[in-house]
Order: C-alpha cells, then sequence, then structure tokens
C-alpha cells in the first residue's frame, strides 16, 4: 500500500486554527452501529464523505446539523460551538443550510414559496447568496410558480437546493442529494450544482457513494467505513492510491484537474495542462483559462516503453511508475500507479504485459490515454 | 307539514351546539392528536383508549357517569359547586360538556392520523430552514395537516348533531336550553306524532347525508385525502 | 383383518355421532315449537313487580315467560307494526285503548292491573313538608314527560292543584320516561321531583317522600290487553286473570300501587 499514512488536512499551515469545522462524535445507535469520528474539515471547498451504504454518512450529517443527538460529541465551526458537554444547540439555531436525499420541498407551498420560507427565517448577518442570483444559478426560474407535485425529482432537488442557500447557511450540508435521481437526471443537475460549488464561498459537506460525483465536485475526501474515518485528503490524492477495497466496488480512476490552454476548432479538441504535462479532450463549452476536472478510469490507460508517434493515442505522458499491485479479485490483472509530475495516473493492465515490459517501480514509461474516454 | 315553533327552537338550540362544540373541540384536540401522533411514551396507548373510549360506550354509560359526576355528590359536580359555579346537568353548558367528551374521537382521530401522516421530515427541514418549534408547528404541521382538520371539523359537528343518549340522560328537555333535534324527535315519536317525526327524522337524513356526499366529495379532490384521515 | 377392524372401529362412532345429532336436532325443534315463552311487554314503571310476579305464574303453569321492559309509547309503537308480544301492559289506559280501535289487541281482554301512586320524593331532603316550601324553595323539580307519561300528566295535574305548575314552571326538568325521572333526583340533581311510589320503595329508601293524595289528579290507570295476533291467547288471558286475583293484587299494592283489594 502506498501513503499508509493518510495525508492529513494541513490545519495548522493553510488553516488558522478558528477556521475550520471541528467534529468529534460518538453514537451508539443500535448494537450492531456506532459512530466515532474525529474529524477537523477546512471551512472552504467540498469535502465528500464516501462510504457505503450503513457506513454512518447520514448519521454523521445529522449529528453535525443537530437532528440527532449523540451521546459524546463536540462540533464547532470556526469556534463557535454548536456542541460539547455544556451545549446543545437545537438544528433551528445552528447557521448550516441541509439538502436532504429525496425531495422535501414543503408539499403546501409553491416552489416560490418553498424559497420564501428561507428567505423570511434567513440569517441577516451575512449573504453568501441572492436570490437573483441562486435562481439564475439553479435555472429555476420558470419553476417558481409551480407546485411541488408538478415538478420532476431533479427539479424539486434543484428548489430545494436553492432554498438551503437562501437560508444563508455558514455550511451547507448535502446528504447524497443526487441519489434519487436517475442518471439522466443526474447529469442534468450537476452542472448546477458544479457551478454552485464554485461560486458559493461557504464550506460543503457532501455525502456521496458516486465517485462520479466525487470526482466532479469534491476538494477534499473522507471516506467512511463502519462509523469510522479510513483515509482522508485531497481528492486527487485519495483516489490516486492503489484502490482500496472500498473504492474497488466501483471504477478506479483518478481525478486530473487541469487548465484549458488552448481550443482547436477544426478538430474539435481542447487542450488541458496540468504540471507540465498537456492533454486532448474533446471541446465543449469551456473557454481558455478555464479550469477542468478530468476523471480517468484506469482500463482506459495503457503503458508503453517508448513514446512512439505512430500510435492513434494522442495523450502520451510520460510518467514514472510509483508502484504495482496484483488485482486481488483477478489474478490475471495487475493496477499501475504512476506519477505525471504530482498527479497520480491509475491502468489497470494484464499481469502478461507488465511481466513482458519488466515494469517496475521508478521506471520511465509512457502512458497513453484515449481522448475519447476522458470523462468530465 | 310545517315546523313548529318548538322545532324551530330546537334545529336552531342543535346548530349552536353544535357549532361552539365543534370549536372548541378543533382547539382542545390539537395537542392531544400532535401528542399521540409523535410520542414513544408508554402512556400513548392508555391515552388513546381513553379518547376512543366515547366510540364503544353506549352513550347511555356516559349519560349516566355523567349525571353522577356532574351532580351535587360528584366529584365534578361539587367541586364546581365550591367554586361558586351554577351546576352543569340540565344546562346548555352542561351539554357542551357532554357532546365534547361524547365528540372527542371524532375530532382527535382525523387531526391525529394526518400529523402521523406526515412523518417527521417536513418539521426536519423547516428545523433547517431556522424554524422554531412554534414555528414549525404553525407554518408546516397545521397546514400539511389541513384535511383531518376539515374532516374532524364536519365529523364532530355531523356527530354532535346526530347525538341524543347522553343529551336525554342529562339535559331534562328545557325547550331553548336542552331539547335539541334528536329530542325532539324522539319526544314526537313518543307522543305517537309520527306526521311531526316523520318531518324532523327527513331533516336529519337528508343532514347526514349532505355531511357525508361533502366528505367524501373533498376525498376526490384532495391528494391528502379527507375521508383516510378521517378512518 | 386389520385394516377391516379398523374400518370398523371408525365407523362405529361416527354412526353414534349422526344418530345422536339427529335426536338433538329434532328435540330442539320440538322445543321450539312446545316450549314458545309467553311474551309479555312491561312499562317500565311495573319492572319490579313484574320480575317477582312472573316467577310465581311460571311455577303455577309450567308455562314459560319472557319479559320486555320499556316505555309504553316504544311498545305502542313496535305493536303496531307487528312486534310479536302476547300481551302488552300499558302505563296508561290511552295506548291500549288506541290499539282496541286499530283491531290489534282483544277488547274484552283490558284488564286495569294497577292504579300508579304517585310521590313527590328527595334524596337529599330529610323531609319534603310542607311541600309547597320545599317545591317553592327548589332549584330543580323533575317530573316525567307529561304529554309522553302517565306519572308526568298526574304531576302536572297536581302541581296545577297546588296553583304551582305556573309559578314553578321553569324550575321543572323532565325525564322522558319515570324512570329517568327517578335518576333525576337519585342522582340528587334534582332537589325533588315526582315519581312513581313503586320507584321508591323498590329501592333503598334515600331521603325522604311524601305519597300525593289520588285526589290530587286523575287516576293513573294501568291497562293491561292481549295481543290479537297472539299465538297463546288462552295462556295470555290466563295470565291477566292471575294478575287479577286477590292476592296477587295484594301483591302488588305492597309494590305502592293502588290495587282493587286496597
Amino acid at each position: 500500500m502506498l501513503c499508509k499514512n493518510a495525508e492529513k488536512i494541513p490545519s495548522s499551515k493553510v488553516l488558522s486554527k478558528m477556521t475550520d469545522l471541528k467534529i468529534r462524535l460518538t453514537k451508539n445507535n443500535t448494537a450492531h452501529f456506532s459512530l466515532n469520528i474525529d474529524l477537523r474539515l477546512p471551512n472552504h471547498g467540498v469535502t465528500a464523505i464516501f462510504g457505503r451504504s450503513g457506513s454512518g454518512k447520514t448519521t454523521l450529517l445529522r449529528c453535525i446539523a443537530g437532528l440527532e443527538k449523540s451521546e459524546f460529541g463536540e462540533v464547532s465551526l470556526n469556534g463557535d460551538v454548536w456542541q460539547n458537554t455544556m451545549t446543545w444547540l437545537p438544528p433551528h439555531k445552528r447557521p448550516i443550510g441541509y439538502v436532504f436525499q429525496e425531495a422535501s420541498l414543503f408539499p403546501h407551498l409553491s416552489a416560490k414559496e418553498n424559497l420564501e420560507f428561507a428567505i423570511k427565517r434567513a440569517n441577516t448577518k451575512q449573504t453568501i447568496i441572492d436570490y437573483e442570483e441562486i435562481v439564475t444559478l439553479m435555472g429555476i426560474k420558470p419553476l417558481l410558480a409551480k407546485y411541488p407535485n408538478q415538478l420532476s425529482g431533479g427539479e424539486r432537488q434543484r428548489i430545494a437546493i436553492a432554498r438551503a442557500l437562501l437560508i444563508q447557511p455558514k455550511v451547507l450540508l448535502m446528504d447524497e442529494p443526487l441519489s434519487a435521481l436517475d442518471e439522466s437526471l443526474k447529469q442534468d443537475i450537476l452542472p448546477y450544482l458544479e457551478a454552485l460549488c464554485r461560486r458559493v464561498q461557504i464550506p460543503i459537506l457532501y455525502i456521496s457513494h458516486s465517485i462520479d460525483e466525487i470526482i466532479r465536485l469534491a476538494d477534499y475526501l473522507v471516506i467512511l467505513d463502519n462509523g469510522k474515518v479510513i483515509d482522508q485528503g485531497r481528492t486527487q490524492k485519495i483516489l490516486g492510491k492503489l484502490p482500496t477495497p472500498l473504492l474497488q466496488s466501483q471504477d478506479a480512476s483518478v481525478l486530473i484537474s487541469g487548465t484549458i490552454t488552448e481550443k482547436h476548432k477544426e478538430w474539435g479538441l481542447s487542450k488541458v495542462s496540468f504540471s507540465h504535462h498537456h492533454m486532448m479532450i474533446k471541446s465543449s463549452e469551456e473557454k481558455i483559462g478555464d479550469t477542468m476536472r478530468l476523471r480517468v478510469k484506469s482500463r482506459d490507460v495503457s503503458i508503453s516503453l517508448s513514446n512512439e508517434d505512430n500510435s492513434s493515442i494522442l495523450n502520451r505522458l510520460a510518467v514514472v511508475i510509483d508502484d504495482l499491485v496484483k488485482d486481488d479479485q483477478d489474478p490475471s490483472m495487475m493496477m499501475v500507479r504512476m506519477l505525471a509530475g504530482d498527479t497520480p495516473i491509475l491502468a489497470n493492465i494484464t499481469a502478461l504485459s507488465a511481466d513482458k515490459l519488466n515494469l517496475k517501480k521508478g521506471k520511465n514509461v509512457i502512458a497513453q490515454i484515449k481522448s475519447a474516454a476522458v470523462l468530465r | 307539514m310545517s315546523l313548529s315553533p318548538g322545532d324551530i327552537t330546537a334545529i336552531w338550540l342543535t346548530l349552536k351546539l353544535s357549532a361552539l362544540v365543534t370549536c372548541l373541540l378543533l382547539i382542545i384536540s390539537t395537542p392531544i392528536a400532535w401528542w399521540l401522533a409523535r410520542t414513544q411514551s408508554w402512556l400513548k396507548a392508555p391515552i388513546n383508549a381513553i379518547v376512543a373510549m366515547p366510540l364503544v360506550l353506549p352513550p347511555t354509560v356516559l349519560g349516566f357517569y355523567l349525571l353522577i359526576f356532574l351532580g351535587p355528590d360528584g366529584t365534578l359536580g361539587s367541586l364546581l359547586n365550591e367554586l361558586g359555579m351554577s351546576p352543569l346537568p340540565f344546562s346548555f353548558k352542561g351539554l357542551v360538556v357532554a357532546s365534547m367528551i361524547y365528540s372527542l374521537p371524532f375530532v382527535v382521530q382525523p387531526i391525529q392520523n394526518s400529523f402521523a401522516a406526515m412523518g417527521n421530515r417536513p418539521l426536519e427541514v423547516a428545523a433547517t430552514l431556522r424554524a422554531s418549534p412554534w414555528n414549525r408547528f404553525v407554518y408546516v404541521a397545521l397546514p400539511l395537516a389541513k384535511p383531518g382538520y376539515l374532516s374532524a371539523a364536519i365529523l364532530g359537528f355531523a356527530h354532535t348533531v346526530g347525538e341524543f343518549g347522553v343529551v336525554l340522560m342529562i339535559g331534562g328537555n328545557i325547550q331553548g336550553e336542552t331539547r335539541v333535534l334528536s329530542v325532539q324527535i324522539y319526544d314526537h315519536v313518543e307522543a305517537l306524532e309520527y306526521g311531526q317525526a316523520h318531518f324532523l327524522s327527513l331533516i336529519m337524513v337528508a343532514f347526514a347525508f349532505c355531511v357525508l356526499a361533502l366528505l367524501y366529495a373533498l376525498q376526490k379532490r384532495g391528494k391528502n385525502t379527507v375521508i383516510e384521515s378521517a378512518f | 383383518m386389520m385394516f377391516f377392524d379398523l374400518r370398523k372401529r371408525e365407523r362405529i362412532p361416527l354412526y353414534s355421532f349422526i344418530k345422536i345429532a339427529t335426536i338433538s336436532f329434532f328435540m330442539f325443534c320440538s322445543g321450539i315449537i312446545f316450549a314458545e315463552p309467553l311474551r309479555i311487554a312491561v312499562a317500565s314503571n311495573f319492572t319490579s313487580p313484574m320480575q317477582k310476579l312472573a316467577p310465581l305464574f311460571e311455577k303455577e303453569t309450567g308455562q314459560k315467560i319472557q319479559l320486555s321492559f320499556g316505555s309504553s309509547g316504544k311498545f305502542y309503537a313496535q305493536i303496531q307494526h307487528g312486534a310479536p308480544f302476547d300481551v302488552f301492559l300499558s302505563a296508561d289506559q290511552a295506548k291500549p285503548n288506541k290499539l282496541i280501535q286499530m283491531g290489534l289487541a282483544l277488547k274484552e281482554s283490558q284488564t286495569v292491573y294497577a292504579k300508579g301512586t304517585l310521590a313527590l320524593w328527595s334524596a337529599k331532603l330529610k323531609s319534603v313538608e310542607p311541600i309547597t316550601n320545599v317545591l317553592k324553595n327548589a332549584r330543580k323539580i323533575a317530573i316525567a314527560n307529561p304529554k309522553l307519561a302517565p306519572y308526568g300528566k298526574a304531576a302536572e295535574e297536581t302541581l296545577k292543584k297546588l296553583n304551582l305548575w305556573s309559578p314553578l314552571k321553569n324550575k321543572l326538568v323532565q325525564g322522558e320516561n319515570i324512570g329517568q325521572t327517578y335518576q333525576f333526583v337519585y342522582t340528587k340533581n334534582a332537589d325533588v321531583g315526582f315519581v312513581a311510589l313503586s320507584q321508591v320503595l323498590s329501592g333503598d329508601i334515600k331521603g325522604s317522600f311524601w305519597t300525593v293524595p289520588s285526589s290530587f289528579h286523575a287516576d293513573i290507570k294501568q291497562s293491561a290487553v292481549v295481543i290479537k295476533k297472539s299465538k297463546q291467547k288462552k295462556m295470555a288471558t290466563a295470565f291477566l286473570a292471575f294478575l287479577m286475583r286477590p292476592d296477587i293484587q295484594k301483591k302488588i299494592a305492597s309494590f305502592g300501587y293502588q290495587t282493587s283489594i286496597k
């Protein structure tokens, strides 16, 4: 295993002591399940909490919101104590926004009235986003007059997200907001979420069990299993590790974060640059200078020993092999971890190829990635 | 056949009694229904049973006990007497108290059902939107329980109109004070004035039909059905 | 052999079961046909005398009696609609008369089996005399509905006789029948009330009472008739004769009624 010690979010360096979300919780729900959490999370960006169902993600979020009580707990944001042995703030006194898993709009109110419910009760001391802006950002203007039962699942969830923000919270808690939606609706709503995450300046805790959502949204990643934190750190770092059993359930992927540096209209391709490396991806709306987050699945990456120009594959990155391990489940396959600068890339290749190419740690190789296989 | 002045007085008295009882019951049933819908306490079953008791007890049992408890030797009667209040039997006030007990389950249960049906989620959502417990109750729970309140009001009113046994037992048949429509009909029947009895009975039948038709019409319209929350 | 035996053993109990069942079925049917009880509708005020007298009649004749108690008005309506009573003991004379007029009861059977005695009763006062003062000081006075109950009508006549009807009218609370009137007084919700003497005597005597002289009101003649539809007219007539026998009349008097004996 690489990086045996999880990389801690550098709380002392990057964040001053008073600007973080501190969570320490112990809760025994049933005989089979207990939550034991000690976390310090950054007070900006999106922190994804990942884990399989039953790992305690939702319970953790509900405890932070004050919807559930834990036997022992300390929760504070930037030094404001919400809960410790002396204090217990009820949920309506905590500066949070909460987006529930399923649509949770008040059925007796129209979409607009649902938003007004939040505006009337909003925290007036700070404004993180105003009504006009969130309505535009979430694309919900045409929906405002409708009632929840006239809206699709995705539309309801967009309204619910806007409502959670209009309360002007200091932290936004989202409990798998897309899980109740089917795949195409998810793809519809993800761009809104991306825009939102870029726009608001408050920390967002985002529960998910989808690698796809995490790659697109999360800056930090906390992996939860059986009520305990088993790993945490920058998303890129955590995903670039050789897959843990938890992540293996889904396609092992890495996250590449880069900037658009060129657009080739005639080929319909854009150039993404990151730590002295470049990749060509299919163009879409992005402009030069935009930041892109790309997902590269390990099975879409192949390895070559020489940088030959006779291949159809455009993206050939000079990388160094960092580690390789056999696949537990499939002895014919091997997972290879490579570094392009400090960006990890994973390749899933046959053990036979690895043997033929004599791959080992420290060897310089070329990672080949099809442009068409890059997801954003 | 036309209505005698006595009949008209009885009809008016019945409407007055039913309206007053319904209003008072909607108020006192709200906290009871709220508590019953949400508590995990072991007291839930016995309290539920007490509320539902008038459903199964014969009205004569209720009337008989009320006559005893409200009488000068009764617990409540002697208490009221010491407080300098006039005795309740043979008075309109007494009918109001008796009818409230008698119609209580018809009002509590629909409201309780709609509180239970909405679940905890809307209230949690409201809590995360900085709504205090009272605020949550007024702006979320009450509007969501509207169908329940509607059927509670209709059933409470109708049931009080149809009340007979209890009124008979503690009313004392005083015109304009305790002689309600059902007692008036009974008197007509007993006095062998069948024509008058038919006429008033037909009014009651028409009333009962209209109430139930209204209830079912509301059920068809609303998504949160009125009938469902009633039964 | 073994099989045969088993089957035979099985057959015997089944056979005897059928036999027993058949016999009991016939016995059951014959029971219905031959032991039909005499059905008597009794005005509520006569409940307790009737409960004592019916077993005496049963013992003497071997005829079963089935008693129904209720208001005379209700029985009247039920008989009109074909209720299967053999005898009707009314609290008044008017209803039997009407049934005879309608051809639903036998005219020759009509019998005044008792005359009711009215009593002014209080469960809380030590004495109800002088009655005028007591009535004037009472907060609530219970009477039976004069429109419906003969005792109510007698109470009204009594109050009129005492010139108290108009002044006391708004203190009156009405029971639908004499039984309810008794409850009002018994529970002390009414200070005093006009009830049947028979009621006062049948319970544990609480408080005090005053027997209203029969001259204060018209007789409360309680009359009985045999119903025309009855299939047991002979037995029904025999029962009415039994009620009029001097020894039985004496017993009725002891319950607080006036009878042909007294």
